[in-house]
């Protein structure tokens, strides 16, 4: 069952996801309390472990912010990311669970909206399942 | 609400400098004009220069581009006296017929193979720039025959004094440009197309045909330039399929459809006969060993050309201390290929001018050699190629526990003046050997911990 | 924009930089543009210029000096005189440099000069640096006459380039690319929406761009048509504007409907350019933007202060110059 403020945990790159965070909060923007945000040098850095970690300490979802493919500032990470968040649905919806639980999400350094957005609609999709 | 949120930072924490000398040394290599401009200014800002070319001489670097430069001032402003210069230069250690056939090292203490003519010599640099031509890959649906010249192949042929091409007496009479056959988005044989034409035309009296997918002006004062041409004389038209080339009545004929023709009747087809040569804009491409110099650094190429498709690497590679220009980096049309080439200039020498440097010893990645276990995982992940793994002899012995003292063992090593501290190795080394020294995976953990 | 990676890459050698800039905010046209990724990156280069910008604001090395407006550059021994004016507290001083770099940037083409489109009447005729602004600000475009999400959408290029009669002799090089990334948004985001894209000649933007212009040619719902359009209107009461072109393609007169009509506009040299920086000895070249040719002495040139440029070529050309700079400083000593 999830609440009605759900515990999302944000693991957000340096060079887009945590700027886009910060855009958000300068703009005002409605992000939901229960909202973990976890800086990262690179989206390539949000291993399994972590990602596993976060659903088993209680999160209800957990999501990847990252650069776009082919702008990474470290060549690949973002695509790293990408494949590791992949294969976690694929295995989460074996054992039962909803794949929704663990998304991708790529942004751009100055999109605080679409950050606020992409959280809105994670929250949508739990608060609707 | 907005910035209620718990946050984990990544820690500023205490860094741990460490400073390192670089030699100011860079290898400029490459046949490339464009690796004589960085060479000089390289040099007048004290940085020791060793310039490789594959030629006897440095006028052979610039000769391809003699008539271009004779065509347009401003490339001739660039490129009439540079080869005189460098050749002259106190700063610049030239090595000429020299081909680069290998790099292996790190930023500041590159170790480089070239071959001189039969011999191979080894060179040390602290940085090293690639400015290369490209070689004419193919004519993009273009069936190769007598009179059809690859763009680079007809301005390298050319005597400038009568006009003639390589092997012939007399100036040709007619001449058709074709560009945009292939698909790649270049702009360099349009401009020199119209430009070098105007140049025929008026020196020549050579009629000009110039065919186009797209007219390309982007480039300064090309619109003027493009008027100038059709004042002389010489005739654009913008084709919609590639046109055919084939044997014709005296020569060469060349027929296609004029996309440019407001009419509507339908279609109106052109044909152009009697055609001297046809100079087609090929697809320029690295050659095989040059690629492969290149895919050993682990530099990528994609669609023939360095470095990354990625708005990140404006002007450099990830690997520290090595750029790329030239046509190695995006065939460009002189002008716009120096603005190129002295960017990178400017990041090599902010990697290799100061002399010394402080390295965050606490920001980067570290292995704990007692949970290696050779796997390479890291050494393919990296993407400044800082990680080796290596086996020392007598030094630097990485002893796990428990081992015998004075055994060697053979583990992963990070190179702390190249590591960035992505973090990318550690999260995906599988006997999770690597740790973040700044951010270890406790912080993370703890977080998740506390907050959930 | 490329005053401020000229000052970033002048930082980084350990060169003491004051920068000079008129409005409350640095960052130049380029602090006012969208990321223009879809499922991918586009490559426009956007995000470089903000990190650009942050570190520049950030750095210990940069002397900010927003508002103010530089009145006279006068050589001064082997350095510059620079007469700057506070233009928020009124008062004047001055500023002492070694070197001085130019980066006044363009002025963007006032669209209301081309009539017959209707900029300025019309509340759905943008310029390409509104769509820009609002991509950016509210992160999807809409109809600025009732909020609505727009369907048919029209972008015309060379608004205000490769048009003698307004004496722009000059493609502004940059136009291409910003309108069909900024297309390729509007797609994305609503995946119904049709695009046409009026053009003369699509103008390639280095080796980022090949990607992006395939992508628009294999969309079945973005069409290309070779025509620039003679006149936008209302037709009667009915809903969207009216365009009226004759397309190359059927040799006809073709009257078209949209909801949104986006103009390409270019760039212009910068106004304030005139005058003062003739007594440094810089001229005009033959397109009105600054000669890099005339600069000597110690002035140099970063971006579109000496013609049309993209963000990359800007960043290229900005580093270029920093080389430039420590090339003249090492000369000096």
């Amino acid at each position: 069952m999830v609440s009605k403020n759900p515990k999302i945990v944000a693991f957000c790159c340096e060079e887009s996801g945590m700027p886009a965070y910060e855009h958000a909060v300068s703009l005002g923007l409605d992000l939901p309390d229960g909202l973990k945000v976890v800086a990262l040098p690179c989206g390539g850095k949000a291993e399994t472990g972590y990602l596993m970690k976060a659903l088993d300490e209680g999160a209800d979802a957990v999501m990847v912010f990252a650069c776009y493919e082919g702008n990474c500032k470290y060549v690949r990470g973002n695509i790293r990311a990408e494949k590791r968040v992949n294969y976690l649905r694929e295995r989460l919806e074996k054992i039962g669970l909803s794949p929704e639980k663990i998304v991708f999400c790529p942004v751009a350094p100055a999109s605080g909206q679409r950050f606020a957005e992409l959280v809105q609609r994670e929250v949508d999709t739990l608060l609707g399942a | 609400m907005s910035g209620q949120q718990a946050v984990l930072r990544i820690p500023a924490g205490t860094s741990e400098l460490k400073e390192v000398s670089i030699q100011p040394s860079v290898i400029v290599a490459g046949d490339h004009p464009a690796g004589l401009l960085m060479a000089e200014h390289l040099a007048d800002l004290g940085v020791a220069v060793t310039l490789m070319v594959p030629f006897p001489t440095l006028e052979e670097v610039v000769a391809p581009y003699r008539v271009i430069a004779s065509a347009d001032e401003s490339v001739a402003g660039l490129l009439q006296e540079v080869a005189e210069r460098v050749s002259q230069h106190a700063g610049i250690t030239r090595v000429t017929q020299a081909d680069l056939v290998d790099i292996s090292g790190w930023w500041g203490d590159f170790s480089v193979q070239a071959r001189i003519g039969e011999d191979l010599k080894t060179f040390h640099t602290s940085g090293i720039a690639m400015a290369y031509r490209g070689n004419p890959v193919d004519l993009p649906g273009i069936p190769v025959q007598e009179g059809v010249l690859p763009f680079t192949d007809f301005l390298s042929g050319i005597n400038l004094q009568t006009g003639a091409l390589a092997g012939k007496a007399e100036s040709p009479k007619q001449v058709v440009f074709l560009l945009d056959a292939g698909e790649r988005d270049e702009k360099w044989a349009s401009v020199a197309a119209i430009r070098v034409g105007v140049f025929l035309k008026r020196k020549f009296g050579t009629q000009v045909f110039i065919l186009c997918r797209e007219l390309k002006v982007s480039v300064d004062e090309m619109e003027q330039d493009y008027r100038a041409a059709r004042e002389s004389g010489i005739i654009v038209f913008k084709y919609r399929q590639t046109p055919r080339v084939e044997k014709g009545s005296g020569g060469l004929r060349v027929v296609f459809e004029d996309a440019a023709a407001i009419s509507s009747h339908g279609p109106s087809e052109i044909t152009l006969d009697a055609l001297d040569v046809v100079v087609a804009q090929e697809r320029l491409g690295l050659s095989e060993d040059r690629a492969e110099v290149l895919r050993k650094l682990r530099i990528p190429l994609e669609d023939g050309v360095a470095g990354p498709n990625n708005p990140q690497f404006t002007g450099r590679t990830p690997k520290k201390g090595v750029v790329v220009a030239g046509d190695a980096w995006f065939p460009e049309y002189p002008t716009d290929a120096a603005m190129t080439a002295l960017s990178a200039a400017q990041e090599l020498y902010k990697w290799v001018g100061k002399g010394t440097y402080q390295v965050d010893a606490y920001r980067v990645a570290e292995v704990d050699p007692s949970k290696c276990a050779t796997c390479l995982t890291c050494f393919r992940i990296c993407p400044h190629d800082s990680i080796r793994v290596e086996r020392y002899g007598e030094r630097n012995v990485y002893i796990t526990q428990g081992a015998k003292e004075g055994a060697t063992w053979e583990a992963a090593r990070v190179k702390i003046e190249t590591c960035d501290g992505c973090g990318l190795c550690a999260s995906e080394c599988p006997a999770k050997a690597i740790q973040l020294i700044y951010y270890p995976d406790m912080e993370v953990l703890d977080f998740l911990a506390k907050n959930l | 924009m490329a005053g401020i990676a000229c000052a970033g890459e002048l930082t980084q050698a350990g060169i003491t930089v004051t920068l000079l800039e008129k409005e409350p905010v640095i960052g130049g046209w380029a602090a006012d543009y969208c990321c223009k990724a879809t499922d991918q990156c586009n490559r426009c280069f956007v995000c470089v210029a903000d990190k650009e910008r942050e570190g520049v604001r950030l750095s210990d090395a940069v002397t900010l000096l927003t508002n103010h407006q530089v009145r006279e550059v006068e050589k001064n021994g082997s350095g510059y005189r620079l007469r700057v004016e506070n233009k928020v507290e009124g008062v004047e001083k001055e500023v002492r440099a070694d070197a001085v770099v130019l980066a006044t940037g363009f002025k963007p083409f006032d669209a209301t000069q081309k009539g017959e489109l209707g900029y300025g009447r019309y509340a759905d005729v943008l310029t390409g640096l509104d769509l820009e602004r609002m991509l950016r600000n509210q992160g999807s475009a809409r109809k600025p006459s009732d909020g609505q999400v727009p369907n048919k959408i029209a972008f015309i290029q060379c608004v205000g380039s490769r048009d003698e009669s307004i004496g722009h002799l000059y493609c502004s090089k940059a136009c291409c690319a910003y309108a069909l990334r900024m297309a390729r948004v509007i797609r994305s985001q609503n995946p119904g929406s049709e695009i046409f894209f009026y053009y003369m000649d699509i103008q390639p933007a280095g080796r980022l761009f090949d990607e992006t212009l395939k992508a628009c040619e294999e969309d079945p719902n973005f069409h290309f048509i070779r025509a620039i359009p003679s006149k936008i209107y209302r037709y009667y009461q009915k809903p969207g504007l009216m365009m009226r072109s004759l397309e190359a393609e059927s040799g006809t007169i073709e009257e078209k409907f949209f909801d949104l009509i986006v103009l390409s506009i270019g760039m212009e040299p910068n106004p304030e350019n005139e005058g003062l920086w003739e007594k440094a000895g810089l001229k005009p070249g033959r397109e009105g933007f600054v000669d890099p040719a005339t600069c000597k002495d110690g002035i140099f040139v970063a971006g579109t202060v000496s013609g049309p440029k993209d963000i990359e070529r800007s960043i290229m050309n900005a580093k270029q110059a920093a080389l430039s700079v420590l090339r003249y400083l090492e000369g000096q000593s």
